[in-house]
């Protein structure tokens, strides 16, 4: 320990006695890091959101597709019929509208579990449940809110029957615990009945079963849940913009972009469709750019890093040999000295380790943490990724740093450093 | 103390070779204040170089009490030049980013001693340069700064003060106060080595040799 504290105290010294360069070290340090942090950040970012959005989806993300209404959304007659044509020419295994429904904080769905005579699940409804990280990272954003301001909300959700709704919900529902209904007289003859049930979970994935069976397409709803918003697909009170839908599994996605399509035009409806791989490989290929460009700016700068080290410690060791005898000749031994190099360097590459991993942590928060399911993301890929890479390249780069002093140091004789003899 | 036998040092390049010591045989007692004399190029600081272990004889034996200081490795030198040697330059060699505390209290922490604050100041005070404690060589006098020099090699309780040309770079008067001080230090029981081509600076050590093209050609002590 107290051969550790003089050579500490030695680069201390000459931290504080050379500031001005130590805190142009640490800049380009930090600017090598904050690149490379990048560069792994992007690398990282579309394998985890699509491994995350593949788990949780049952199908195959290539089967997942996406409409757009032009002109806005269809009353809820056109919607029908349109569903119900889609679903009954077997081209989809559900498609529906979706809406944008605030709650409270969803932290899971359970599955409604209907029993038959016998008390065996009857697996009534499926939900699909998309990953918020995979739709952030597409920039997807179905974001029609609905102003309701006559409270119309609550029939956003599944109906049963006339009157009755039926609230997937994990929380509380405007007060209405779990469990519980909660009935809202409309008029004298009509009252709504809001049962908030069931919590879904993570993973589970759920179809309305009258969609995909053809029947009553539209009055049920295929929900996308995300934290905090829940989107439904189905026909809803007052219909979006947005639709989604799936392919049967094993079916090509493009026979069915074709086969409703053509549906569409049938009926006269004006629809654009895309499909969630082509968000995702869009946002991947923008994605790809940006790492290309942080990746060029590291190697730049990691080299600039090391070349201008290396020679601000020559230029010291040239200018300074003389001190480095007089050390010596104090008492300290080449290995001290050397040490206490590696301590200079070492404080200088830990300070910005920690401000280019701060910076990068940051950055992936402003840029994809908005949510829960965001944030858990860039901490993963953060703590289990990132990080691990930044520590080897920052010992890497103290390794290059400091292996010419710390030779330089042990084979200069004392004695020619004294005289301030050049090697 | 110090026993030095047939030492020779020879620097050799691609193109010649030069012997600085010539079969040099001299024997140093403990409380000794030697002056080793001689003309620019004699050797005399080579020799100097290597009684402080900075410094290794091409050939010969160097014994300092029991040890052999001829046959030392890298760490032994460094270990033995910790211990025992103290040294004092003629350009005073002080480190010119650090305070003449800070300069003082270099090997302290070289020696991994705790109380350094104390023990500088103390050592500053009985030299009567404790005012000048804040200060950087480049605000202190050509006097100043060797007594900060000289205060560096004692804070360390070193047995031998090696100084070359202590008074080369100082007037008169203050050569003479410095010589002064060399002088108080010999006689609380240190060895003291002079280095000096003024022979005024030589007749006040009890001892003297004189070097001659790397040989010892006289010496003699009062």
């Amino acid at each position: 320990m107290k051969e550790i504290y003089k050579c500490w105290k030695l680069s201390l010294d000459k931290l504080r006695f050379q500031w001005k360069k130590a805190l142009m070290m640490v800049s380009m340090l930090t600017m090598s890091l904050v690149a490379l942090g990048e560069t792994c950040f992007y690398q990282k970012l579309y394998d985890y959101s699509e491994s995350s959005c593949r788990e949780v989806l049952s199908e195959a993300l290539e089967n997942a597709g996406l409409i757009y209404v032009k002109g806005g959304g269809y009353q809820a007659e056109e919607a029908r019929r349109f569903l119900k044509s889609a679903v009954a020419s077997e081209a989809v295994k559900a498609i529906g509208c979706m809406q944008v429904l605030r709650v409270d904080r969803l932290s899971e769905l359970q599955r409604l579990q209907a029993r038959n005579e016998k008390g065996e699940e009857q697996g009534l409804l499926r939900w699909i449940y998309m990953d918020e990280t995979f739709l952030n990272v597409c920039d997807l954003k179905f974001a029609e809110l609905l102003d309701d301001p006559d409270g119309q909300e609550a029939r956003e959700i599944e109906m049963r029957g006339e009157t009755h709704f039926s609230l997937y919900l994990g929380n509380h529902f405007r007060e209405i615990p779990v469990g519980t209904c909660y009935r809202e007289r409309i008029s004298e003859e009509e009252t709504y009945v809001y049962e908030v049930k069931g919590i879904l979970e993570k993973g589970q994935c759920f179809v309305s079963p009258e969609i995909v069976k053809g029947t009553g397409a539209g009055s049920s709803n295929a929900m996308i849940s995300l934290d905090n918003e829940v989107i439904f697909c189905g026909e809803v009170s007052p219909p979006s913009a947005f639709w989604m839908y799936l392919s049967p599994k094993g079916a090509d996605g493009e026979k069915t972009k074709a086969a409703l399509k053509g549906l569409a035009q049938e009926m006269g409806l004006n629809m654009s469709f895309s499909s969630l791989k082509d968000h995702f490989d869009f946002a991947k290929r923008k994605g790809g750019q940006l790492q290309a460009v942080f990746g060029k700016l590291f190697v730049i700068l990691f080299m600039a890093t090391l070349v201008n080290g290396i020679l601000l410690f020559l230029t010291f060791f040239v200018k300074n040999a003389r001190d480095y005898g007089i050390l010596h000749a104090d008492g300290f031994s080449a290995g001290e000295l050397g040490i206490s190099c590696l301590l200079e360097n070492a404080m200088q590459c830990i300070l910005a380790f920690f401000l280019a991993g701060s910076m990068v942590w940051l950055a992936g928060m402003l840029l994809f943490g908005s949510k829960p399911e965001g944030a858990e993301m860039v901490n993963d890929i953060f703590l289990y990724s990132l990080l691990p890479i930044m520590t080897c390249v920052v010992a890497l780069i103290l390794f290059l740093l400091s292996v010419i002093p710390v030779i330089l140091l042990n084979i200069a004789e004392p004695i020619m450093l004294l005289k301030g003899e050049r090697l | 103390m110090i026993r030095l036998k047939n030492i020779n040092k020879i620097y050799s390049n691609y193109e010649n070779e030069t012997k600085a010591l010539n079969d040099i045989s001299l024997e140093i007692g403990q409380g000794e204040m030697l002056a080793i004399t001689g003309t620019s190029g004699s050797g005399k600081s080579t020799l100097l170089h290597l009684l402080g272990g900075l410094d290794m004889p091409t050939s010969g034996e160097y014994f300092f009490d029991e040890l052999e200081v001829s046959k030392m490795n890298d760490r032994e030198l460094h270990a033995f030049r910790k211990q025992n040697i103290g040294f004092v330059f003629q350009d005073f060699a002080l480190i010119g980013r650090y305070t003449a505390f800070e300069n003082m209290e270099l090997p302290l922490i070289a020696r991994g001693v705790k109380n350094r604050r104390e023990i500088v100041m103390n050592c500053m005070k009985r030299l009567g340069i404790d005012h000048l404690a804040g200060k950087r060589p480049a605000h202190m006098s050509g006097g100043q700064q060797q007594r900060v020099a000289i205060g560096r090699a004692l804070v360390s309780n070193a047995r031998i003060l090696l100084c070359d040309e202590p008074t080369g770079a100082l007037d008169g008067k203050t050569g003479g106060e410095v010589m002064d001080l060399l002088e108080e230090i010999n006689r609380e029981g240190k060895t003291v080595i002079v280095v000096t081509h003024d022979i005024k600076v030589a007749e006040r050590c009890r001892c003297r040799i004189e070097i001659e093209d790397g040989r010892i050609v006289t010496d003699a002590s009062d």
